[in-house]
This record gives C-alpha cells, structure tokens and sequence, in this order.
C-alpha cells in the first residue's frame, strides 16, 4: 500500500513537471484590448491613441475651412526625438493619413519624391508616352491640362519623450507633435499635440 | 500621510478589536484621500445632456464604479464630434477602457480598421470626458462600450 502510494507520488510530481515545461501555445488577442502587453515604449494601442487624439483636434479646427475642400496636402516623413529607435511611427502615420482622407477635408499627394507616401507610379504613368508597347489612348499625358496638381499644405510630424526618475521608478513620458504649414505664405496654420502616453516601471 | 495613534485613555479597549478600528478608520482615510473635488459654474443655458442617450447596462457592478452622467453632440465641419461625461463613482482610481462604432443611416458600421480600445484613468470622485469624431459625413450614429482595464 505504501509503496502504491509513492508511485502515484512520483507519477503526480512528473505530470507537474511536464506541464510546467510546456509552453503555452500562442493566442490570438484584440490588439488593443485588456490582454495587449503594455512595454516602457509606444505600444500598438498608444500607437492608435496618438493618432486619433490629434486627428479629432485637426478635424474640429477651422483651420482647413479657408481652403476648398479636400485641401492637397504633402505628408513630411515623421522626425524621431526620442531615444527609442524602435517608434512606431509608420502605424501612426497611416492611421493619421486614413483618418484625414476618409473625413473628406484632406487628401495627400503621391507624387513627391520626398514626402511620405511617395508613389513612383504618378511619374512613371506620364513616361509611357510614346511607348509603342502601351495604348497611347489610355497614357496619361503630360502639359498644362493634364499637370499633377501641387499641394497647398504640408503636415509635419515630431515625435517627443521626456526621460524622469526618482532613483526607484522611472517614467516615460511620449507624445506626437503636429504642425501644418500653408505653402504660399509659409505661415503655420495649425498645431497641436496628440494625448501624451506615460509609461512607469521600476529601475 | 495620516497615521492613526490611539489614544492613552482607550486602553481599557480590547487590543484587537482597537487595532481591527484602527484599521478600518485607516483604510477609510487613506482611500478618501484620493478622491477629487470638483469646482464648476453653474452658467445657465448649458442643458445637463443634449443627446437622449440609451444607456444600456450590462454590468451592473461597472454602472456603481464608472457612471455615464451626459452626453453632448456638435457638428464641426460636417463632422459630428461626441462627448461622453462620465464619473468615477467607486473607490479608488479606476482604469477604463472604451470603444465607439459609427454606423450609417442603414444602420451599417463605417467600415474604419482597426476599432480601438481607448485606456483613460479617473481618480475618485472625478469627472472626465470620452471625445471622438465621427469618421466622415455618412457617420449617423455611434455606440459606445465600456469596460473596466484590468490587467489580466
């Protein structure tokens, strides 16, 4: 009898040990839901937050209103000054970008070489003329009628951080900088900050 | 930080149930401590909610922690812009998540990925805002889902 019970024991202590060092298997989550790791950097779901929080301030300024809608604009590739090379900032800007466009008061343009969203497309499109290999009816031409229209505004973006510590804890604190030029005056007609994300953890 | 001293002239109080008291009155105090106060006028003409709201409830454990007290609708550009006041009415901070979906006049979502969760913190006592946009002029009506944030 005592020896039965020592090998349920044994056999009760190796099928602990089995399932401990089996991994979990992966999962899949909502994104920006309760169970989304939250990390010292900008996570997917702050990465979201930012770009909504200075969307909804852009949209409800009457700073676009001057301009006949929906005001070209040329989206300027993100500026990182943070210490945290690994910024998220592409997911930022397409949400920014989507969020912009769908309202119907921004477009962007695809045609500039150094703006974000650059799309070789739009020049390439215009050197088929000429081509024998393509129906000339169908190439977009280039001349005065069928120019690439410039745009009126540029978005500029800049991400922010602020480093403290106590010794004990430490924080850090992000946040996403917009500013938006009017390109024949040159004047700044709007900017703002998006919802700052503080992040704590421990030295 | 409050410390809770008892007194010479109590000790005649049994040892236990003065230090369980003590206890108690503590915790009290220490919760007490982070609930907020509120100042605000009391400007006539702003109506206590502008949008006529179904609240529908779930959870009745989250309505006593995270109450909706208003809500307010303005059109900016075409735009509709929504604000949710709400106000933690439990003890402590309260972390919350919430998520809105805009549907069209057919009552069909706008199509917008990803719908987001949107972390917000209240202290005690305190009033605060849910802000959103509607995605574009098609934009009808929204729901909004609360959910308490706690880490799993």
């Amino acid at each position: 009898m005592h020896h039965h019970s020592k090998s349920l024991l044994t056999l009760a202590t190796l099928s602990a040990l089995v399932l401990t060092a089996c991994e979990q298997p992966p999962k899949r989550i909502d994104p920006t839901g309760r169970e989304a790791v939250t990390g010292m950097g900008v996570d997917y779901g702050d990465s979201q937050e930012i770009a909504e929080s200075l969307t909804r301030q852009m949209l409800s300024s009457p700073a676009f209103l001057r301009y006949q809608q929906p005001v070209l604009a040329r989206y300027n590739n993100t500026i990182n000054n943070t210490s945290d090379a690994n910024l998220p900032a592409n997911v930022v800007n397409t949400r920014i970008r989507s969020t912009l466009l769908n309202s119907g008061q921004i477009q962007f343009t695809a045609a500039l070489r150094t703006a974000e969203g650059h799309d070789p497309g739009v020049r390439e499109a215009r050197e088929l003329a000429n081509d024998p290999m393509f129906n000339q009816q169908s190439v977009q031409q280039s001349g005065a009628m069928n120019a690439v229209e410039a745009p009126q505004i540029s978005v500029n973006s800049e991400f922010q951080s602020v480093y403290s510590t106590d010794g004990k804890a430490k924080q850090k604190t992000y946040q996403l900088r917009v500013f938006v030029t009017d390109l024949l005056s040159g004047r700044v007609i709007w900017e703002g900050t998006s919802k700052p994300i503080a992040k704590l953890g421990s030295n | 930080m409050i410390q809770i001293i008892q007194p010479q002239t109590h000790a005649r109080i049994n040892t236990v149930g003065a230090a369980l008291i003590a206890l108690a009155a503590g915790t009290t105090l220490l919760v007490g401590c982070k609930a907020t106060n509120t100042v605000s006028s009391n400007r006539p003409g702003v109506q206590p909610s502008v949008v006529d709201m179904n609240y529908k409830v779930n959870n009745a454990f989250l309505e006593t922690e995270l109450r909706v007290v208003s809500a307010y609708e303005q059109v900016r550009n075409g735009l509709t812009f929504v604000q949710i006041n709400v106000r933690n009415e439990g003890a402590g901070d309260l972390w919350y998540m919430w998520q809105v979906v805009w549907t069209d006049r057919n009552g069909m979502r706008i199509p917008i990925e990803p719908v987001i969760w949107t972390r917000e913190v209240l202290a005690e006592r305190q009033e605060g805002m849910i802000e959103f946009a509607a995605p574009n002029m098609n934009a009808y009506d929204w729901r909004v889902t609360l959910e308490k944030w706690e880490r799993k």
